[in-house]
């Protein structure tokens, strides 16, 4: 247990707390024009004559720079209707920003400590979050007003989900628990004894009937939503802590990242990882990787570099590198249907990207 | 989804043995599931409609506006409108988007049992307590009420069937039978085609949903038809009566032109010839393989046979209370139904046992002791790299798919309605209903 207490450093719950916020910034004066930008260097990589690949490169510019939260963004999510970005941070506020134009729309606060988590429900009405004070919270995005607080956690909350109806969360803990919730009436309908190790991540399969979920003790999980028994469980070869999962689009596979520096693509009904994509830096923090499917087909992940990598799906090639925030990126998300990309981190800014 | 991963042997099981939930929020007349069966609709014998999320068993929708109590549900096929008939002689189609009325029919006389075309939530057929079997059809805004035939239809009744040809009255006394008799139920066929009513005195008209003729009427027995189900696939029907007994039947190819040639002919009777049981609901099972049963008065339970020999296979005991209305899950072995004293709702499900296998990647599950081989490289020490990147360059051999959906099996593959999720409003809460 004290090593655990030792590895929790490494992980972004913490992040805020080591920040250092060099940039005096105040909710609202978030946009910034692209002409102002310090930072717009961007460099193409390895698109020389890749004939395996079914799908174009990426060609991703920055489009603006969210400024805000006073501490390291720990997620950043669009809406499922692709019309809001919501982040979440360590100072323990969420905000939400118009997705379209970047405009800051209005900041969220309740929780006692940092944020690790958000998600919206598919009506994109909801949000959910996950916080280092225990509790997960639901909110009314029109009004910031709290719904429910999720109570039962007996440590920080890592990762939180909703299910594909908006019926049901599910969250993730340092207590090495899953908990499934009803929304509704805001009490823990199971607790389901997961890991070994704190969990790091969990989502819903786009049915809603499976929950997967990975931790620090190397383990990813399926398990069945109405009954809350695992279904299948894959561990990384060399053991080591993965941070992030998530089903693909169509829900055969997984994305899992782990603290190796790799993203891996899983086929878990045959239990056997199909793909790893590796060239960016991950060694530290709980990073979210993502899938980019509106345009060609590519897997899209932070680095601690600095970075945010695109890597082709089927040939593990690294497409685009686009940079570079000023510290570890934590968190991409890319928008429903358009061309668009978030990415946030340790610098407190998000960075809002889009297809050339 | 769950399905590709779970343990084959437990998904074989095609009937549950343990009761796994008690639902009491008032006191519950009759139920109904959804296709997709994600939900559960409850009506209330103070007249009141619940649904409950079958995820969470927690009510989704609570839906006022009749008075009396609830006597028959019915759910339209995308699992957006529900239709509730009541004793207060009218029938609600309710919207359970925002859980409001789409459209109030009030009837001159209590309701039976009131269905939704298979096909369309603006028509439903409803049986009305001694009045005509009434086709109700709002397609075009305005609700037009077709009064459909009580009476058999002379002309096909003395056909020449076997199963006619013992029961069939002389035609001088039919005449006075059909003056005599009621309607009780009515229900659509699986297409939506025709109307199967049963009557008071046993008869079984079929009518065509379009011009509301009777096509083909058959004496099945001399008492009270009080059911008619059709299994999911429509190939068969069962009728419950009160001589005791529940009827199988082929469901006849419908679209074969003379409705004088359909077969009907009774593939199996189920009954207790020992206790001489009335049967208070019936229903088949998802697929068609089971039909089950509740037990009127004193004995509280539920009769599983199975259709293809017509044997008793399971009776599942309630606890304490008579079983008023028993639902089938549309897709899974799980069984709710309603007592008649406190309306508490049952549910009765497989409980399958964690599978140890699932618990680590190279666990599997043997039946006996099986000795261990090992491979001949098992103990080979391979460079890390090296092995490292033989890892990689297999991978390169997969082509993998992201994006594409492919509906696995047992998937619900139609597109069904969410009930959205209200937290802005305060629980309404039921208090056990104790009241007599």
């Amino acid at each position: 247990m004290e090593m655990d207490l030792d590895s929790r450093e490494d992980t972004p719950a913490s992040s805020g707390d080591t920040t250092d916020s060099e940039l005096p910034s105040h909710p609202g004066d978030a946009l910034r024009p692209i002409s102002n930008l310090r930072h717009t260097s961007q460099e193409n990589h390895s698109q020389n004559g890749n004939s395996k690949s079914r799908y174009p490169t990426p060609h991703y510019k920055l489009r603006f720079i969210l400024e805000g939260h006073k501490a390291g963004v720990t997620n950043v999510k669009f809406s499922a209707d692709g019309k809001w970005i919501a982040t979440s941070s360590a100072d323990k506020s969420i905000k939400i920003w118009k997705a379209d134009d970047g405009e800051y729309e209005m900041t969220i606060e309740g929780h006692g400590r940092g944020i690790n988590d958000i998600a919206w429900s598919h009506d994109s009405r909801v949000i959910v979050s996950a916080s280092d004070d225990k509790t997960a919270r639901v909110w009314d995005v029109a009004s910031g007003h709290i719904l429910r607080i999720l109570r039962g956690h007996t440590s920080y909350v890592y990762s939180v989900d909703f299910s594909p109806k908006g019926n049901l969360v599910a969250s993730g803990s340092f207590d090495e628990s899953i908990k499934i919730w009803d929304v509704k009436k805001g009490v823990c309908l199971r607790t389901l004894p997961a890991h070994s190790d704190p969990v790091s991540s969990v989502h819903f399969s786009r049915d809603g009937t499976m929950i997967v979920s990975c931790s620090h003790d190397g383990q990813i999980r399926l398990w069945d939503t109405a009954s809350g028994q695992c279904l299948k469980t894959m561990i990384e070869d060399n053991n080591s802590p993965v941070s992030n999962v998530r089903f693909s689009p169509n829900g055969k596979y997984l994305l899992s990242g782990s603290l190796d520096s790799s993203v891996r693509l899983w086929d878990y009904l045959k239990g056997k990882r199909v793909k790893t994509y590796q060239g960016h830096k991950n060694e530290k923090y709980i990073t979210v990787s993502t899938f980019s499917t509106t345009r060609g087909v590519w897997v899209v992940s932070g680095s601690e570099d600095g970075q945010i990598v695109f890597w082709d799906v089927q040939t593990k090639e690294v497409v685009q590198t686009l940079g570079k925030h000023e510290g570890a990126v934590l968190c991409v998300d890319a928008h429903p249907s358009q061309n668009m990309l978030a990415s946030a981190g340790m610098d407190n800014l998000v960075r809002v990207w889009i297809e050339q | 989804m769950n399905l590709l991963l779970t343990d084959p042997f437990s998904l074989s099981q095609d009937y549950p043995e343990n009761l796994t939930h008690i639902l009491n929020y008032g006191r519950s007349t009759c139920l109904k599931f959804n296709r997709k069966g994600d939900y559960l609709a409850s009506g209330l014998f103070d007249g009141s409609v619940i649904v409950f999320d079958f995820d969470t068993y927690g009510i989704a929708r609570v839906l006022r506006g009749h008075t009396r109590p609830i006597t028959s549900l019915s759910w339209s096929r995308d699992g957006r409108y529900l239709l509730s008939g009541s004793r207060d002689w009218l029938c609600i189609l309710w919207d359970l988007k925002d859980g409001k009325r789409v459209k109030t029919v009030r009837f001159e006389a209590p309701i039976w049992g009131a269905e939704l075309h298979p096909y369309s939530h603006q028509i439903f057929v409803v049986s009305l307590f001694e009045d005509a079997p009434t086709l109700v059809d709002f397609t075009d805004g305005t609700i037009r009420k077709h009064l459909l035939n009580d009476v058999a239809f002379a002309k096909t009744s003395s056909g020449d069937d076997e199963e006619n040809a013992s029961g069939s009255p002389s035609p001088e006394n039919q005449q006075e039978v059909q003056e005599k008799q009621s309607t009780l139920v009515a229900t659509f066929t699986t297409s939506g085609q025709y109307i199967f009513t049963g009557t008071s005195k046993g008869w079984l008209n079929i009518i065509d949903s379009e011009s509301f003729q009777t096509v083909r009427s058959e004496r099945i027995t001399t008492s009270n038809i009080k059911h008619i189900a059709f299994s999911s696939s429509g190939k068969q029907f069962i009728i419950n009566s009160s001589d005791r007994t529940i009827r199988l039947f082929n469901t006849p190819d419908l679209s074969y032109t003379d409705p004088n040639n359909w077969e009907l002919s009774v593939i199996h009777r189920f009954q207790d010839v020992v206790n001489r049981l009335q049967w208070n609901s019936i229903t088949f099972n998802s697929n068609g393989d089971y039909v089950l049963a509740s037990t009127y008065q004193d004995q509280h339970d539920i009769y599983i046979w199975e259709t293809e020999v017509g044997s008793l296979v399971k009776i599942i005991e309630a606890p304490r209370e008579e079983i008023v209305d028993v639902q089938w899950h549309p897709n899974r072995p799980l069984i709710a139904a309603t007592g008649l004293d406190k309306g508490t709702i049952y549910v009765w499900a497989t409980v399958t046992p964690q599978q140890w296998s699932a618990l680590a990647p190279d666990f599997v599950e043997v039946d006996e002791n099986v000795e261990y081989e090992e491979r001949e490289d098992e103990f080979d020490v391979i460079p890390d790299e090296i092995a490292n990147k033989r890892r990689l360059d297999q991978e390169d051999e997969d082509d993998v798919d992201v994006v594409t959906i492919e509906r696995v099996r047992g998937e619900f593959s139609d597109e069904s309605f969410v009930i959205p999720v209200i937290l802005d409003e305060e629980e309404e809460t039921f208090e056990d209903s104790d009241s007599d």
